[in-house]
């Protein structure tokens, strides 16, 4: 719960049509962010090993990423001492499984810092760390902008093309001689699978499947994204490609664009177009000798009448 | 089995919120905070306008999102079919919060009274510390139905064993009963009249029923 809506105990129901929900706000996100891009660079990096890529920097990066992603949610938490109690539920939550998972992708992380060949072990407990954040915001039935199945692709793909960003950034800056040659064009396919996954997500959320106002976020938010976290990306990869003088620097600016796009898009997601179900009627009520009317679902667009007998039972 | 459940006559609720108050009052909750409260909707367009009251809730769902995604165990569903909340064991993440299709759950992280820092004499003595920084929500009262259980009261019939919601509707829209019983007074209300169930389509499988046509063929 965000400190403002403590401070205004009244506006935590705002009415009948959809509104923000307050219950997760940017420390939830950073955990989605530190995560998803943490993960992806680990994955990367550990499947680069196979290829001859070891860097102790690129390791510890993708595990601090991950770790100040799971700081960031547990300064959310209300009850912080009980923060052990999260290992409960694994029976059913996915927030739980993360945790089990973190509690292997830390200590074997930690190992392949010392012993090389254990890096090509890593992408496994962080890919599934991934997928567990995925399916954390997909089992969130209650709101209509995350329960949707191409959550599931899009947190993936995003969480790949912010590591295969990072590596490049990184790659500049801390590997003799740059990122290798694939991770450009890891971040290319990863970049396409992300932009083509938003593109059916935002028709679905704009088509019907989220409330109005999650969909005018994500509309005016489309373009930005599509550009800046995107093309952008790509053209710098291609500017990369064509002017040798300026590669690293253009790769890096790739590399960095993809992974703010990726990061921006979680935040947009998770605390500004995370607009709740709200509440609907399927039939007006019949009072006296009258008759029933229509339902009523405000805040959503107007979806065709049901028939009378649905959900009648006489 | 048993299967508890609210039937709430949508053609007799007058929106008076008398059952809104009733529960703060028996659950002693802060401001802004509501287990159980009364939408207000105007449905239509002029001239044919009609206004709804809709009593809301936490709808004890069959496949209660919010304890499927509970990472510390702390929201349960009982074999009665009421899902709880061990304040004893929830760390407060929200994720409870955000899973529920019906907006039931609150999260209070600090002492909030109606007259600001003033507490009254009441809140004073009812506050719950526990209540801070964990997920709460309706119970079904389920204090009074397990005493009315235990001392051999048909809960949703006797008074005593029945939601405080439900004992103070003065226009006898809400009834609480056992589903699963096919003589039971929410039973009866169900074979008889249409009913819906609010955002069925999500597999929820809520248990506050709405009638919305009543009157008898």
């Amino acid at each position: 719960m965000s400190n403002e809506m403590e401070d205004t105990p009244g506006m935590r129901h705002l009415g009948l049509s959809p509104w923000l929900q307050t219950a997760w706000d940017l420390r939830a996100a950073g955990n989605f962010i530190g995560g998803g891009s943490g993960t992806g660079l680990l994955i990367i990096t550990s499947l680069g090993a196979f290829d001859g890529l070891y860097s102790r920097v690129l390791l510890i990066a993708g595990l601090a990423l991950v770790g100040l992603g799971l700081f960031s949610v547990f300064l959310e938490i209300g009850r912080p001492l009980r923060a052990m109690n999260v290992l409960l539920g694994g029976k059913r939550s996915w927030m739980t499984r993360e945790a089990f998972v973190a509690a292997v992708l830390f200590p074997l992380g930690a190992a392949a810092l010392i012993w090389p060949d254990l890096a090509k072990l890593v992408w496994i407990p962080a890919a599934a760390y991934l997928y567990c954040q995925a399916r954390i915001l997909e089992a969130a039935k209650g709101i209509p902008t995350w329960r949707s199945p191409l959550i599931l692709p899009l947190t993936i793909a995003s969480g790949l093309a912010e590591g295969a960003g990072i590596l490049l950034v990184l790659g500049t800056l801390a590997l003799d001689g740059g990122a290798p040659e694939w991770v450009a064009g890891t971040l290319v396919a990863t970049i396409a699978a992300r932009i083509f996954v938003w593109m059916f997500y935002r028709r679905r959320m704009v088509g019907g499947e989220a409330p109005v106002e999650a969909a005018a976020v994500l509309i005016r938010f489309s373009m930005p994204f599509t550009l800046g976290g995107n093309i952008i990306p790509i053209a710098f990869l291609v500017m990369a490609g064509i002017q040798p003088d300026i590669r690293a620097a253009a790769l890096a600016a790739a590399g960095l664009a993809a992974m703010a796009g990726g990061w921006a898009m979680k935040i947009v997601i998770v605390t500004k177009a995370a607009h709740n179900q709200g509440f609907a009627i399927n039939h007006s009520p019949a009072r006296g000798g009258g008759e029933s009317g229509p339902g009523f679902k405000p805040g959503w667009r107007e979806v065709p009448p049901k028939g009378p007998e649905d959900n009648g039972k006489k | 089995m048993t299967k508890w459940a609210i039937v709430a006559d949508l053609g007799r609720c007058v929106g008076c919120q008398t059952c809104t108050t009733a529960c703060r009052h028996a659950n002693a909750t802060p401001p802004g905070v509501q287990y159980r409260k009364v939408l207000d909707m105007e449905v239509g367009t002029f001239p044919d306008v009609r206004r709804v009251f809709v009593p809301v809730g936490c709808m004890h769902c069959d496949e209660p999102p919010c304890r499927d995604v509970c990472p510390t165990t702390a929201t349960t569903k009982r074999a009665d079919g009421m899902v709880m909340i061990d304040y004893d064991i929830c760390i407060g993440c929200g994720y409870c919060i955000v899973a529920c299709p019906y907006q039931a759950r609150y999260k209070v992280s600090k002492p909030t009274f109606a007259f600001k820092d003033a507490e009254t004499q009441n809140e004073r003595t009812r506050f719950d510390e526990r209540l801070l920084g964990v997920a709460q929500k309706c119970t079904f009262c389920v204090d009074r139905v397990d005493y009315g259980l235990a001392n051999g009261l048909t809960p949703g019939v006797a008074p005593e064993a029945t939601p405080a919601c439900v004992n103070s509707c003065l226009s006898k829209a809400l009834t609480f009963g056992d589903t699963d019983n096919p003589d039971s007074n929410v039973s009866k209300l169900l074979k008889r009249y249409k009913s819906f169930r609010m955002h069925e389509e999500l597999g929820t499988g809520p248990n506050i029923h709405y009638l919305w046509e009543t009157e008898d063929e």
